[in-house]
């Protein structure tokens, strides 16, 4: 009966066993001292900005084009203004010459229209010489005044002059061409008509004619140096090419202010002179526009940059936001990041002063977040890269350190010493201990003549007699004694059902069914005269 | 076989060790060439955009940035050079790439100072090019100075609108065009035509026709007359029957008040109604508008037809092939195989159909000119562009071409010929002048020798 219930506790399947593997466990030890390094390097690099040279170096390099893009843009532009107004002065005391030569005053200009073509010719002078006194593109002047009968048509006697290489500081000539005024003018002065010529300029809806004009004629007392204006991007109506166009007004000597007079500088110009020194950022452009509330106009203002990359302009505003890192956001129908400061066009005490331009070197946002981040996102690449490999070392370190430890479960389970070699000497020392202790019970079955079978069942019975606590192990050595369950209670002065209950853990402990299988093992014990070891 | 084996080996090993020994630009070993270029107002952004992408993509690969420094006219572009040729105080520094003609060219190479680009291309890449426009390039000592970017030739502008005005009145046939004796009658014709029109005021007729070049005309003339206008010592040859019946052509249009003799373009004058017809390069289209602004301020919308090159009575169909090419200053290696790397890829057909489309050139490969050039008529927007197209590709078919011949006083002569020719049509039209053509011709020959 005895050996069928021990026959059948060693042919049960293996429990589940609860609690983490040892090979779990080993890689988990093994990963996180390797990871626990990683982040730890990763951290040091973050620390000493290594992650962040890319971000600083497009921080300075837009810093620097800033500081000397916008620079030279306040010196050039400034100097413009003060030139313009130099060429206003110049064709009014041309012009005021010519009045008086014809007995006229400058407000009965319009009522004679036979006379403007006679007035502009007297005007080639000056206006090619604000060629020589400063870079631009173009020189300008309009009368408020049309050849047409109609004076509300909005066409506008005036010529514009345009050169064809406008910084060229090199150059032995630089031709003078012809983009509106009288075609006889032109000839008279060897000029050739640009392929976009007109007569008349058509000033319906142009700023630089409408708010100069205005701003003069409501603000009588305000001398010219407070006067010019400037446009935003402008296109002549029939022109190919824009630009940027500094006005003046034409006050005539009693006060009639008569037109403007001013110089461009043209799209073309704007690029050749502010593009971005150095080619590091191909994305990168310089970009000159008026601000208001926020934003960016940006299709008033001009860009100097890779045009196949950016396009010649950008369309509608750019809304400002401060973005990350110190770099401020634009965001429109393309976004880009960069940095801007004000760009200053007017004096104290202007008519124009609440007109404000910014000047900002600018990059697409996706290349400039490309370039902020790139380096992290490299860096994230390969700290995850060395965590999965340390994962993958961890795996194959616990592997192969446990494969003795797996051998000698093995042997263990399958009970045979023989070939018990291992490369870890606990190992080697538990086996032998094994060894001994099996080579043991063969002596004890073979001396006692015991089934093979029943020895390791009582040798298991006497292991865990140890186990049992002083007041069980009491009532177990009176159960050796042959006392029963009563005479057990009455000889300790206990209760019979205390009695039960040291029985139920003797019985657990001992890894029997019942008192009749505990008094078996007894028996067993002492007829093999084992009493005395436990 | 193994000897195949290893011919082949040590070949391709040779190769590679010549090409590595070509001192070529990279990223890490850039170069920036400058460029001056002759491509300005409506065709300057195409031209920009080009330049621009060529810096963002196959220059980028190659380290090879193009710095565009000089836009001008041709004219300018000529004067400009012309004083780094002769060593002028205050003449700019070379450019490394630049548009011109060979006439200019011509001068360069005798100086040595121009690459010969055979050097830098195969056979097999220049046989991508349409033949005439490379041989064009050639100097006589056979080396290629220019390489073919866009071409032109010479065609007659007419403004339709007042042509029809005009012959709605007197009869006159359009016919007429067709031969430059034709046009002389039909200027005559229209100068009386408009100064009858205001009969209290004497001789304010107008003026019919002009040309952009009377030397191109003679040439061509003379050409398509059977005769050159050069003799083989390079001397003009201007007493012959030909060039005679070419001079009193013009001086009888001239003399008669009907053909403008204009110090600028006939473009110019076309503009303000002061021209019917005009004879000038193919490229200029876009300097014609679609209006005419009269001195009063009054604009007329017109339309304006584009006619092949008229012929000489009885002549053979032939025009000027026009149209420079691009240059490259001899320097390092490096800096010639980059400006060559450049032209490669701006003449390209991709490239070059794409700056013909929006300049009134004709493309110089033999794909874009013999096969991409009819889808892309059909695609173009700018109908000028493609009216000029047309006339011009139907001339392809019927004419010949004539292309000017290259030595060093060739601009000097051709210049010296163009003002003297000008200042004797001008004496025409004043009262007093000689009484036949050949006395004028005969004193034109004579200020010619002197100058």
């Amino acid at each position: 009966m005895m050996r069928t219930k021990q026959k059948q506790r060693s042919r049960a399947p293996a429990m589940p066993h609860s609690g983490t593997t040892l090979h779990m466990r080993l890689i988990a030890f093994i990963a996180a001292g390797a990871i626990f390094i990683i982040l730890s390097f990763s951290a040091l690099l973050i620390m000493s900005g290594i992650t962040s040279s890319s971000r600083n170096a497009v921080y300075y390099y837009l810093q620097s084009e800033l500081d000397r893009v916008g620079g030279s843009m306040y010196d050039n532009f400034g100097r413009l203004s003060v030139q313009s107004v130099s060429l206003s002065q110049d064709i009014s005391a041309v012009s005021d010459a010519f009045f008086n030569e014809n007995k006229m005053n400058a407000a009965e200009l319009a009522a004679n229209p036979q006379l403007l073509e006679p007035l502009l010719a007297r005007q080639i002078g000056p206006l090619i010489s604000a060629f020589g006194r400063s870079t631009c593109s173009g020189a300008f002047i309009v009368l408020d005044a049309t050849v047409l009968p109609d004076n509300s048509s909005g066409a506008r006697a005036g010529i514009f002059l345009k050169v064809t290489r406008p910084n060229a500081v090199q150059s032995v000539e630089n031709k003078i061409h012809y983009l509106r005024g009288p075609a006889n003018v032109a000839r008279s002065n060897g000029i050739d008509l640009l392929g976009q010529w007109r007569m008349e300029y058509d000033v319906n809806g142009e700023d630089f004619f409408s708010k100069t004009i205005s701003a003069a004629r409501n603000n009588p007392d305000l001398p010219l140096s407070r006067l010019y204006y400037w446009s935003g991007r402008t296109t002549l109506k029939g022109n190919s090419e824009s630009g940027f166009l500094v006005s003046v007004p034409l006050r005539s000597a009693d006060g009639t202010v008569y037109g403007v007079c001013g110089v461009e500088v043209s799209d073309r110009l704007f690029k050749l002179l502010y593009s971005p020194s150095e080619n590091r950022y191909e994305g990168a452009f310089a970009a000159a526009a008026p601000t208001a509330d926020g934003t960016v106009q940006a299709e008033s203002g001009m860009i100097a940059g890779n045009y196949y990359l950016t396009g010649n302009k950008i369309e509608g505003e750019l809304n400002i936001s401060e973005g990350n890192y110190g770099f401020y956001q634009y965001r429109g129908e393309t976004d880009y990041g960069g940095l801007h400061s004000e760009l200053r066009l007017y004096p104290d005490g202007s008519a124009f002063t609440r007109e404000k331009w910014a000047v900002g070197i600018m990059i697409p946002q996706a290349e400039l977040s490309s370039i902020i981040y790139g380096s992290s996102a490299s860096l994230i690449i390969i700290i995850v890269t060395l965590l999965l490999i340390s994962m993958l070392i961890s795996i194959i370190i616990a592997k192969r350190y446990l494969k003795p430890v797996t051998a000698a479960i093995d042997t263990i389970k399958s009970k045979d010493f023989s070939n018990t070699e291992s490369s870890y000497r606990e190992i080697n020392d538990l086996m032998s201990f094994l060894a001994k202790q099996a080579q043991e019970q063969r002596q004890l079955i073979e001396e006692h003549e015991l089934p093979p079978d029943l020895a390791p069942m009582l040798d298991e019975f006497l292991k865990n007699i140890r186990t049992l606590s002083p007041a069980e192990k009491n009532v177990f050595e009176l159960y050796v004694r042959g006392y029963n369950a009563s005479e057990i209670a009455d000889k300790l002065h206990l209760s019979i059902n205390t009695i039960k209950t040291h029985n139920r853990r003797i019985f657990g402990k001992l890894n029997v069914s019942s008192r009749k299988e505990l008094l078996v093992y007894i028996d067993m014990m002492i007829e093999l005269n084992l009493i005395e070891e436990v | 076989m193994k000897k195949l084996t290893s011919i082949a080996l040590i070949s391709a090993l040779a190769c590679l060790l010549l090409s590595a020994c070509r001192l070529t630009p990279s990223p890490r070993d850039p170069v920036t060439l400058t460029m001056w270029h002759n491509y300005g107002g409506d065709m300057q952004q195409t031209m920009d955009m080009l330049v621009d992408k060529f810096n963002s993509t196959e220059g980028k690969e190659n380290g090879i940035t193009i710095d565009v420094r000089e836009i001008s006219s041709s004219s300018e572009l000529n004067n400009s050079l012309s004083m780094i040729v002769n060593g002028d105080p205050g003449a700019p520094d070379m450019p490394d790439i630049f548009t011109g003609y060979p006439k200019i060219a011509v001068q360069f190479a005798e100086k040595g100072i121009l690459c010969d680009l055979d050097g830098y291309f195969s056979k097999k890449e220049l046989a991508n090019y349409v033949d005439a426009f490379v041989d064009e390039g050639r100097l006589p000592d056979g080396g290629l100075y220019v390489f073919p970017i866009a071409k032109s030739t010479e065609i007659l502008y007419l403004n339709r609108t007042l042509f029809d005005r005009f012959a709605a009145e007197t009869g006159a046939d359009i016919a007429e065009f067709a031969t430059f004796e034709g046009i002389a009658r039909l200027s005559a014709l229209y100068y009386r035509w408009t100064d009858s029109a205001t009969p209290d005021i004497p001789n304010d007729g107008k003026t019919f026709y002009a040309a952009d070049s009377w030397f191109n005309l003679a040439e061509v003339g003379m050409a398509q007359l059977g005769e050159s206008l050069f003799a083989t010592d390079n001397a003009l040859r201007l007493n012959s029957a030909a060039y005679a019946r070419i001079f009193s052509t013009v001086y009888d249009g001239a003399s008669s008040g009907g053909m403008a003799i204009y110090n600028g373009y006939s473009s110019d004058l076309s503009k303000t109604g002061d021209l019917v017809c005009s004879t000038g390069s193919s490229a200029g289209i876009l300097f014609y508008g679609d209006t005419v602004t009269y001195s009063n301020g009054v604009v007329e919308n017109v339309q304006y037809d584009i006619l092949p090159y008229p012929v000489f009575d009885g002549g053979q169909k032939l025009a000027l092939q026009r149209g420079g090419g691009l240059m490259v200053a001899k320097s390092d290696e490096k800096r010639e195989y980059a400006a060559c790397l450049f032209i490669k890829w701006l003449t390209a057909a991709q490239q070059n159909m794409q700056f013909i489309s929006e300049t009134g050139y004709l493309p110089v490969t033999k794909q874009a000119f013999e096969e991409d050039i009819e889808q892309h008529l059909a695609s173009l927007s700018d109908s000028r562009i493609k009216k000029m197209l047309t006339a011009v590709l139907s001339m392809y078919g019927s004419y010949d071409f004539f292309t000017a011949p290259t030595f060093p006083e060739f601009d000097s002569v051709s210049k010296n010929y163009e003002k003297t020719f000008k200042a004797a049509m001008l004496r025409a039209q004043q009262p007093g002048a000689e009484a036949t053509s050949a006395a004028a011709m005969s004193q034109f020959i004579s200020d010619l020798n002197e100058r």
